[in-house]
């Protein structure tokens, strides 16, 4: 009675949507959450991904979150989509799904994402299960947890940089230019470089994919004239995925809040432009104006000098501030100053500080498994409530020097 | 064939993964063990049920902002005006007191603390006692033959026969199990001396003795006897409490009371030798005495008095402990005077915080030294 995957694409291009072939595929919870907590199929194994796997099992038994739908992008896409979902809850997912694979295909953000991920992660994890057998699971996971801790140091937010140019990254520079690294050390941190790279568009556009695939799937099931009860379910289910989050903000509502008003105003051309060409950092600085800010109640709140207080309801301190908190998929930028720091092979960071501090508890415990990888002293710049520091590392003790 | 979920239970990585997470974290706890045994959750904690323990999350450290120290955007019904303050702000997943500190509830077998703490204590001088009436049976392997029931078989064995049969015919793998391969596990009933144990708990009741300090007590206490619980057949308590004079009272009593009054230590060593010599003749019983204290006494002659009693009752029990619980840096002039005794079963401890627990507990039972 209701569409099948065919006849539901066939709908969506109708629609003006050009999604990549999608193939769907109903799993019991758990391996959703597995799906979920390692991103992609047959990732390599590391502990920090069975802790995610832990934390989505825990959300799931307590009724805090329940996941019904992951995409891989890729061509084709793969989704897999909760097998005790009700066929309404199916039908609705099915029509978020086939956006998000609008999305992968057409937004400039994942123009150079390999098409074939699910393959290449598969090849990486068979190879990390051999260098563990050669070396030991110890030194695999050794080398792993520092690669991991800078996975989110794969863009450093230049748009222009030619892949013939030296890698401004850090990660990319330690595999470059690191003479600490044995060649299968090397191989583990140009690998977790890779599948972090491969994820980093979705960062950066985390409310824009939300949102558009939100937007899609209101307007498939509205056009769909589903019987009176279906769609009640199907209002329930969308309800609850743009729920305000108490002292968050819902990517989902968001994202679908600024499709809505770029629809209403400026008509389809205009949304499908958007979805083409922004980030969420270009998306909220284009779109989010006073009306969404009401109609979403969002508001500024920070540290003050007693706890913490409403700051405003402002929509320009609002989108300003939203622009800073996205900028960089929400991640500080640590750029590499030199290699050679005082000629004696250092290595010299900087944290490129744009107004908010860095987590000096962390970046402390962080500049390990950059020594790590890089096998000699290093340093990081950054600012600390107005005032020059540099933290270092010399594989025995950490140091912390202001001004 | 039970449907999809068997078809799926292939894939089984997450929960390798998820088993390396916990094995970390377990690592982890071993090092807040101190922390985390003076949990109340821990301590009134029913053994069946897991408990809910504030346990900082295996943290993956990346370079990140901090959570708090700038403004940030949120959503809510319209209510909130500018200038209201926020009492969630603050108390979200990803906070803690210290950024870095963040604090996530897990669940944990309480079993799987005990048997964290209890792989870190020993015994002292555990020496069985009991006379010929005590006597317990127990069954015990003597000997491996080829003969026996199934339930005694000997797997290990078994396989290892086999393989070397195998091997002899210059085979290196399985092959067909023979009967010739089986072995037995062969054992009979053997008498062996029950071990009883019985703890004499002291306390001094005294209206210098404040909450902190009976939570100490009763956090010791409670670890001690779920210890010996684990090393004996049978724990006996008894509870005795003190003021100027002393009695006996029962388990929750003793945890609960509060009185005012002046103290006498040599009060309750002595109810406590009269205790001995009464009911748990030393040859038959392993003894733990323990008074908790905090060690404002009567008199210099009654502090005599007391190291006295300690010193005639010392080759009757396996350890003496005198805690002391005190919130200040120095010990009490009581504590100097039991400083005096030297001898292997008298332990002296003090705690002053909560972290201070632990290594009382271990300084009581100490480890057996790594093999």
């Amino acid at each position: 009675m209701y569409p099948d995957d065919r006849a539901l694409a066939q709908m969506a291009r109708d629609f003006g949507l050009d999604p990549y072939p999608v193939i769907f595929e109903r799993v019991p919870a758990p391996l959703l959450d597995e799906y979920a907590a390692y991103l992609l199929p047959g990732r390599m194994t590391h502990w920090t991904y069975g802790k995610q796997f832990e934390l989505l099992r825990l959300g799931r038994e307590w009724g805090m979150g329940k996941l019904y739908e992951l995409v891989v992008n890729g061509d084709p896409a793969y989704a897999f989509l909760l097998d005790t979902a009700s066929e309404v809850e199916a039908l609705a997912v099915r029509c978020h799904v086939l956006a998000h694979a609008d999305f992968f295909r057409h937004n400039r953000c994942f123009a150079n994402t390999p098409k074939d991920m699910v393959e290449r992660v598969a090849q990486h994890s068979q190879r990390i299960r051999g260098f563990s057998l050669r070396f030991g699971p110890d030194a695999v996971e050794e080398v792993l947890d520092a690669a991991l801790a800078l996975e989110e140091q794969v863009d450093t937010g230049d748009v222009a940089w030619d892949s013939a140019a030296e890698p401004p990254d850090l990660l990319g520079y330690l595999i470059a230019h690191s003479s600490h690294l044995e060649d299968w050390e090397r191989d583990i941190v140009a690998m977790v470089r890779e599948e972090a790279q491969y994820l980093w568009p979705q960062v950066r556009t985390k409310v824009a994919n939300e949102g558009w695939a939100t937007f899609w799937h209101l307007k498939l099931m509205r056009a769909l004239d589903l019987p009176a009860a279906a769609y009640l379910e199907f209002a329930r289910l969308h309800a609850s995925v743009t729920a305000p989050s108490p002292g968050g903000l819902n990517p989902y509502a968001l994202g679908l809040a600024l499709f809505e008003r770029l629809w209403t105003h400026e008509g389809p051309e205009a949304i499908f432009l958007a979805r083409t060409v922004e980030d969420d950092v270009s998306l909220v600085r284009n779109y989010l104006d006073a009306e969404v800010v009401r109609r979403l109640h969002l508001f500024l709140w920070g540290p003050a000098a007693q706890g913490s207080q409403v700051k405003s309801r402002d929509w320009r301190e609002i989108r300003d501030a939203l622009v800073r908190a996205l900028y960089h998929g929400g991640v500080p930028v640590i750029e590499v100053v030199e290699g050679n720091f005082q000629r004696r092979g250092e290595l010299y960071l900087r944290h490129r500080h744009e107004g908010w501090d860095l987590d000096i508890i962390h970046a402390e415990r962080c500049l390990p498994s950059v020594w790590r990888l890089w096998g000699r002293p290093v340093h990081l710049e950054t600012v600390v409530n107005g005032r020059r520091t540099v933290l270092s590392y010399d594989g025995r003790n950490s140091r912390s020097r202001a001004g | 064939m039970q449907g999809t979920d068997a078809a799926w239970a292939l894939q089984d990585k997450a929960r390798v993964d998820q088993a390396r997470h916990r094995q970390k974290l377990r690592q982890a706890l071993r090092q807040e063990l101190a922390q985390l045994i003076v949990e109340e959750a821990v301590v009134a904690g029913d053994p069946a049920r897991p408990v809910k323990l504030p346990i900082r999350v295996l943290e993956q450290y990346k370079f990140r902002y901090h959570p708090f120290k700038h403004d940030q955007v949120a959503m809510d019904g319209g209510e909130a005006k500018p200038g209201d303050s926020l009492a969630w702000a603050g108390k979200g997943p990803l906070a803690g007191d210290q950024p870095g500190e963040a604090v996530m509830e897990a669940e944990m077998d309480l079993e799987e603390v005990e048997s964290l703490v209890f792989s870190q204590l020993g015994l002292p001088d555990l020496a069985p006692k009991g006379d010929p009436r005590w006597e317990d049976l127990r069954w015990e392997v003597r000997d491996i033959g080829q003969r026996g029931g199934w339930a005694n078989l000997d797997k290990r064995r078994t396989l290892r026969q086999h393989l070397l049969r195998q091997a002899r015919g210059g085979r290196a793998q399985m092959g067909r199990l023979g009967v010739e391969d089986l072995r037995f596990k062969q054992g009979d009933w053997q008498e062996v001396l029950a071990n009883n144990a019985v703890v004499i708990a002291m306390r001094d009741v005294s209206g210098s003795m404040g909450d902190f300090k009976k939570r100490m007590a009763r956090t010791f206490c409670h670890w001690m006897l779920r210890f010996l619980h684990t090393r004996y057949h049978s724990v006996e308590t008894v509870f005795l409490v003190h003021h100027a004079t002393a009695r006996e009272v029962g388990e929750e009593e003793f945890f609960r009371l509060g009185e005012s009054g002046g103290t006498k230590v040599s009060s309750v060593y002595a109810l406590c030798r009269e205790v001995i010599t009464a009911r748990y003749p030393p040859q038959r019983w392993n003894l733990y005495p323990i008074h908790f204290s905090d060690g404002d006494n009567w008199s210099d002659a009654d502090n005599r008095r007391t190291a006295d009693l300690v010193a005639e009752m010392l080759p009757w029990v396996n350890a003496f402990g005198y805690v002391e619980i005190r919130e200040s840096a120095h010990g009490s002039t009581l504590l100097q005077q039991l400083t005096k005794i030297q001898h292997p079963r008298f332990r002296l401890l003090t705690i002053r915080r909560p972290e201070d627990v632990w290594p009382a507990l271990q300084q009581f039972f100490p480890p057996a030294p790594a093999r």
